[in-house]
């Protein structure tokens, strides 16, 4: 019996474990090294920031400081990665800075997130994105802003008008009553 | 032999003939990932099979709702055709769960799962439709994405570009003088607030741009790059040589698929002493390397087999037959349409 446990125990020892310990670390590096890393005249690069999107895990924290960061191209690929994993409070607050970025097309990503995340301040940002001409960074095909923000607009208040002025006439009209029920926007 | 051994051999036998079975079907199957089918005379049917790793039946459904929408029908367009056929695109797209296998044959897309309102950069890697093509799409992608993304799995580039600056003297790199265009700020790199555009003439296709559409272009374009080769016919034949009584003449296109066979189908004209005679031409065969193996078969009439040797991008056949109910003599010349890339 004892013969048949020790190889395992040395096997997860030697593999298994250190593989746990140390997965949240490389993911983590993983991370990181694709924001630095990313160029937008290679295509790997935006591969790269996919599959951290898609390995999941919690690289919002060592990201965070790529979104406050100077540089705009870093800025973007950290951006990107977050508003696509944010899925809590904390993850939230990484992104409500944004709503006031100089950058509509940054305005509008982290809003889209946000409004999913049950930040109601998130929509009077998507309804000022609908007149945006901005477009969205290293999109294929290039999409605007305004697009997406329409998108993330009828998805979360099962609501569909044809105008920004519409939507800012709908918003100051019911946007204090208006509650998140863990789908989408309501009215009290 | 004991019984057992006896069934370890036959068990053996079979990994073996399974194997070597696998291998014979493999490779030209693992090239193929589109099938082109042209054997009809009317209709060119491309049918595009994509694995959908970690995707769901609905939005299979819903995607393949889409691309249908733009590549069959061109909104606002109509049907799109190539070498006088009509083109069908078919997209066969199966969800594959995790651990499940899926097809040899399939270009393997990933599905990541994403919630409405976040912005995703779906890719496709590999544009060759001849290879396996594999990617990641985000559940949330709109129809137009979708869209576009299907045409990079027909083999079809981006049509859209960013153009740092005007190389007047075509040294590759920027010069005191030459005009900066998407570089706005003059730092040599593409920044998040630099847009593309669409290459000149290619605005308004589904590769150049969102609101695009898939245009003829792309139809053309797409089946070039599936191999396909369109060749235009004209034909004349005699009846009753010496003496002629009657003649006959028309034209066709001519479409030759991946693997050299070749149909088309065509009207002409009969016309003689009697009047004049309407009746369709039905062109099969084989493309060779250096002659087109023709039967040519008038309905109403018959058939006569010529082949056609190919010089550069023509082709031309006589055929001269001693039938009865009179002398045959006729000429068809082929010369391809598709042999010019003309893009866009």
């Amino acid at each position: 019996m004892t013969r048949r446990v020790l190889p395992v125990a040395l096997f997860a020892f030697a593999f298994v474990v250190p593989g746990c310990i140390g997965g949240d670390d490389r993911i983590e590096e993983e991370a990181v090294a694709a924001v630095e890393g990313f160029d937008p005249a290679r295509p790997d690069s935006m591969d790269r920031l996919n599959q951290v999107v898609a390995r999941g895990g919690d690289v919002i924290s060592v990201l965070e400081p790529f979104v406050a960061g100077p540089d705009p191209i870093r800025t973007w690929a950290a951006l990107y990665v977050v508003a696509l994993l944010a899925d809590s409070e904390s993850d939230a607050d990484v992104l409500a800075p944004l709503l006031l970025d100089p950058d509509p097309a940054n305005r509008v990503i982290a809003a889209g997130s946000l409004a999913g995340l049950g930040r109601k301040d998130a929509l009077p940002v998507l309804i000022q994105g609908l007149g945006a001409e901005a477009a969205l960074p290293y999109t294929d095909p290039p999409r605007s802003a305004a697009d997406l923000a329409a998108e993330a607009l009828v998805a979360y208040t099962a609501e569909s008008f044809a105008t920004p002025e519409a939507w800012r006439s709908w918003w100051d009209g019911v946007g204090e009553r208006l509650r998140w029920d863990g789908e989408r926007y309501v009215l009290d | 032999m004991s019984w057992t051994r006896r069934t370890r051999d036959a068990r053996r036998l079979a990994a073996t003939l399974l194997t070597l079975g696998f291998l014979l079907v493999t490779p030209s199957r693992a090239q193929a990932k589109n099938y082109v089918d042209t054997t009809n005379p009317r209709k060119i049917t491309v049918t595009v099979p994509i694995d959908l790793i970690g995707g769901e039946d609905d939005i299979a459904q819903q995607w393949e709702d889409a691309i249908r929408d733009y590549w069959n029908d061109g909104p606002g367009i109509g049907k799109f055709e190539y070498c006088g056929k009509s083109v069908k695109f078919v997209p066969d797209i199966q969800p594959i769960a995790a651990g499940q296998k899926g097809r040899l044959d399939a270009h393997k897309i990933r599905m990541q799962l994403l919630s409405p309102g976040r912005d995703f950069i779906s890719k496709v890697r590999g544009l060759d439709p001849a290879k396996n093509s594999g990617g990641i799409w985000g559940s949330n992608e709109d129809d137009a994405t979708i869209a576009h993304e299907f045409g990079h799995l027909l083999g079809l580039l981006d049509e859209y570009e960013w153009t740092p600056y005007t190389d007047t003297n075509a040294n590759n790199r920027w010069e005191s003088g030459e005009a900066l265009n998407d570089d706005k700020n003059h730092n040599g790199k593409r920044d998040p607030g630099e847009p593309t555009h669409p290459i000149p003439s290619f605005e308004g296709s589904i590769m150049a741009e969102h609101d695009g559409k898939v245009v003829q272009g792309l139809i053309d374009e797409a089946m070039r790059r599936h191999g396909l080769e369109c060749w235009e016919v004209t034909w004349h034949e005699e009846h009753g040589i010496p003496r002629v009584i009657t003649s006959g003449d028309g034209e066709l296109q001519l479409t030759v698929g991946p693997g050299g066979s070749v149909s088309g189908e065509g009207d002409g004209m009969l016309s003689g002493a009697g009047g004049a005679l309407p009746y369709t031409l039905e062109v099969t065969g084989t493309r060779e390397e250096d002659a087109f193996h023709l039967t040519l078969a008038a309905t109403p009439g018959g058939s006569v087999s010529v082949v056609a040797p190919i010089h550069d991008d023509t082709a031309r056949g006589i055929w001269n037959l001693g039938e009865a109910g009179g002398f045959n003599r006729g000429t068809v010349t082929l010369e391809c349409a598709s042999c010019v890339a003309a893009v866009g």
